[in-house]
């Protein structure tokens, strides 16, 4: 099976589909190689497809030059010494390193960001929901927007997207 | 907006990485409408966490629905044809109830509010009616559209007033209008929005039809119908 176009041509079926083709074996390597428990194994390997997913989606992986469990093991590897680093340090250290605090203070600020973003974008209605996603996520251009949302040509779609981004940054503000 | 569309150059694939580089460094402050890159490539990723939550939730579903699934309970022969009928039973109504479950998943999966409306004006007496309509349809206040749709005679509007219903979970009112203009022009997707509606109101049969008969100039439907027909069956 040719997963990478599987997953280009139906996504969340083919995401279903490897979970539940690779599931029990990947978190059984995991919980033998790195002792986690079946939890934390499961929670890895969720991140895992979606990981794979998003090096589909982004080309990043365009040609699958190993199995596909292989694959998925060798991302895995990564995410478990990941996931193992970051207990340590939590165990090892109960109050953030001095160091580190303005690293983690940008990183607080950006997250709070993109949770103010996600409010708005849900505020803002399904129509301009889809023309931004798929303009700035997918990467459809403007003529593929118009055909896909059944517009009547590429300059609507730009002066409705306008409209749009406009929208949002109002509601951006409004939650601030 | 002109320097909108030289920020959105960058999330253009044609673009080489030197190219976005340069742009990058152009236009690393904010511009015109205090709008930045950094502003657009926050809205990029802030929808790709929302994919990735979508995605983790089915995923983790597909889990709780694996352990939600009953265990098989050993049982003494004189009981068999008790449990027999009653697992027959049970069956049953799994059955209609899984239809109906399979039926609204599949109208969440399929269903999304047209839109193409952007451009539509009235142009006599009816304006404001239709256009408070349209307002109030772009800002998914379905309630007062239809209500305003509803004053205005004529097919498009008709059409809005019928895709306002749905969004209110009108299925059967929502069918009646668009029955009341079978001859609307073919760019408008009525038989594809009309068999959601029946899928909603779990009337395969009728749905089924509407499906089969959207027409193929309307390729997008063409193809989500055809995808949707390729499942119920």
């Amino acid at each position: 099976m040719d997963w990478i176009t599987e997953v280009k041509n139906n996504e969340n079926e083919t995401l279903c589909l490897v979970y539940k083709k690779y599931r029990n074996s990947v978190t059984a390597w995991m919980m033998k190689t790195y002792k986690l428990n079946h939890e934390d194994a499961l929670e890895i390997f969720q991140q895992c497809v979606i990981q794979f997913y998003h090096n589909v989606r982004e080309k990043k992986l365009t040609v699958l030059t190993c199995k596909l469990d292989t694959y998925l093991i060798g991302i895995s590897n990564n995410m478990c010494k990941a996931f193992l680093r970051k207990r340590k340090l939590r165990s090892t250290y109960d109050f953030p390193l001095l160091i580190h605090q303005n690293e983690i203070e940008e990183k607080e600020e950006q997250e709070s960001k993109y949770a103010l973003l996600e409010k708005s974008i849900q505020k803002l209605g399904e129509n301009c929901q889809n023309i931004l996603r798929l303009f700035y996520y997918e990467r459809y251009n403007m003529e593929q927007i118009s055909l896909t949302l059944n517009f009547k040509n590429a300059n609507t779609v730009k002066t409705q997207k306008y409209k749009c981004i406009k929208r949002l940054q109002k509601l951006v503000a409004g939650l601030k | 907006m002109k320097n909108l569309d030289l920020l959105d150059s960058w999330f253009n694939v044609k673009l080489s990485d030197h190219q976005k580089k340069k742009l990058e460094s152009e236009f690393i402050n904010t511009v015109d409408d205090h709008i930045t890159l950094k502003d657009l490539k926050d809205i990029e990723e802030t929808f790709k966490r929302i994919d990735t939550k979508n995605k983790l939730t089915m995923l983790k579903e597909l889990d709780s629905k694996e352990k939600s699934r009953p265990t098989i309970v050993p049982i003494t022969s004189s009981k068999y044809i008790l449990v027999a009928a009653s697992v027959l039973l049970i069956l049953g109504f799994s059955w209609l109830f899984m239809n109906e479950d399979n039926n609204n998943s599949l109208y969440t999966e399929f269903h999304e509010p047209y839109s193409s409306i952007a451009n539509k004006r009235s142009m006599d007496s009816q304006k404001n009616s239709l256009d408070q309509a349209y307002e109030y349809y772009l800002s998914g206040d379905y309630q007062l559209a239809e209500e305003h749709f509803a004053e205005v005679q004529n097919d498009t509007a008709q059409f809005y007033r019928a895709l306002s219903l749905m969004e209110i979970n009108e299925h059967q009112r929502s069918i009646d209008v668009m029955i009341g203009i079978q001859n609307i022009s073919e760019n408008y997707p009525i038989q594809f929005y009309k068999g959601l509606s029946y899928l909603k109101l779990n009337d395969i049969k009728a749905a089924t039809k509407e499906f089969r008969e959207v027409p193929k100039v309307q390729t997008y439907y063409f193809k989500r119908a055809a995808a949707l027909l390729k499942k119920i069956q």
